[in-house]
């Protein structure tokens, strides 16, 4: 395998820090910048059309009775969508409405990292340009290489209890993790059954999408009924109350 | 012979630009006024005297009833909205739902292999690119390792 070099640019959006990473044979060059001013802007504008806490986006708009019927846009109908397709997977688990009210701000994110890695990073991957490109938004992250490379992206999952720490490590060519965590939500559950109720959930699939949904439904869920309804089929590392670590498939990670 | 059809076609061409620009034109000014009287109507909810201005051309397009959006793909199959608007605003969205060809979601994923053995992941942290972890907020990020990585690579 060729030597290779790594470029990363972080960026600030959605009041979260991105973390954009190009690989490059080592005796190429590549300017990053174009493509992070791109995926930068369409965070920014994806931020105003579904943060919850801008009275101006569509969502609140849309709480608020007050969507015009032109702004049913392509965009909104896809998360929407989405939302309600990600509550009925997972029986209900992902809640895509808070008191009631359309909020679709635990499935943005993803679907937003997602989009950005499909419009701007992975056309990259084809023109051998480069050889991966990655994009990490707070913990949340898709990956790619290009067809004929050796290279796997090299993936951590955080430890909660010591978050300079990794608990397991994936290797990751076209594919997606994300975790979830009780702390997140800014709330301190009093578990009866420790061993039942999980402190964080890491989930590894192709897309971020399915991921994201699924990291916080299994939070939602607890380890029983997250392994149920996913019956095996999806990767993924859970850490218990009790600081328990489990891993996917019955293998120590 | 030859001049009358040049002739001829010149004429439909010119006047086929012609609609094309009336149109095109009055398709613009349509866009514009909607978006015009749209940017009215939300400043309205702040702004009493604006409330009062008639909302007749804006939503003359939405008339109250269901309107259905595309179908979009997605990894759980075809998903397709649709929008119930009442005096200009939507009120309600149902969702039509396709089954999934493969009848549940899968998501098999052979390609993530595990690497290391929990024993050896603080010797081997070094070798990580990417850190996939609970925190949402910037001051939780720059306690994380992530952060390391990134600033490590200069």
């Amino acid at each position: 395998m060729t030597e290779t070099k790594m470029i990363t640019k972080q960026v600030i959006a959605m009041g979260m820090p991105f973390s954009v990473k190009v690989v490059i044979a080592a005796d190429r060059s590549f300017q990053i910048m174009p493509t992070v001013q791109k995926v930068t802007q369409y965070l920014q504008h994806i931020d105003q059309v579904f943060s919850p806490f801008r009275a101006t986006s569509l969502v609140c708009q849309f709480q608020r009775g007050e969507l015009a019927a032109t702004d049913f846009t392509a965009e909104f109908q896809e998360v929407y969508g989405l939302a309600i397709r990600a509550q009925t997977v997972t029986e209900g688990a992902f809640n895509p409405f808070f008191k009631g009210l359309f909020d679709p701000t635990g499935l943005v994110k993803g679907w937003a990292i997602q989009t950005a890695f499909t419009r701007y990073l992975r056309p990259l991957l084809t023109n051998e340009a480069l050889v991966a490109a990655a994009i990490n938004g707070a913990g949340d992250l898709q990956t790619g290489v290009a067809a004929m490379t050796s290279f796997r992206w090299q993936v951590g999952v955080e430890d909660p209890g010591d978050r300079r720490q990794v608990l397991a490590a994936f290797q990751l060519g076209n594919g997606a993790m994300a975790t979830s965590g009780t702390s997140q939500h800014g709330e301190h559950i009093v578990r009866q059954d420790a061993t039942r109720t999980l402190q964080q959930a890491t989930i590894i699939a192709r897309n971020l999408i399915t991921a994201d949904i699924w990291a916080t439904a299994a939070i939602e869920l607890g380890p029983t009924a997250f392994y149920r309804i996913t019956a095996g089929q999806l990767q993924s590392v859970l850490v218990d109350q009790t600081d328990q670590v489990m891993g996917e498939a019955g293998q120590s990670c | 012979m030859k001049r009358i059809i040049q002739g001829g076609l010149t004429l439909i061409i010119t006047i086929a630009m012609i609609i094309d620009g009336y149109l095109l034109f009055f398709r613009n000014r349509h866009v514009t006024a909607q978006s015009m009287v749209q940017t009215a109507t939300s400043t309205a909810s702040s702004s009493q005297k604006v409330a009062s201005s008639p909302s007749t051309s804006a939503h003359q397009n939405y008339q109250n009833g269901s309107y259905t959006g595309k179908a979009t793909a997605t990894q759980w199959g075809d998903v397709q909205v649709q929008a119930v608007i009442k005096n200009g605003k939507i009120t309600a969205v149902n969702v039509l739902e396709y089954p999934n060809e493969n009848g549940h979601d899968k998501e098999i994923n052979a390609q993530a292999l595990p690497t290391y053995k929990a024993e050896a992941l603080k010797k081997q942290s070094a070798k990580i690119q990417l850190v996939s972890g609970a925190s949402e907020t910037y001051k939780g990020f720059t306690g994380s390792l992530q952060n390391a990585l990134d600033q490590a690579e200069g």
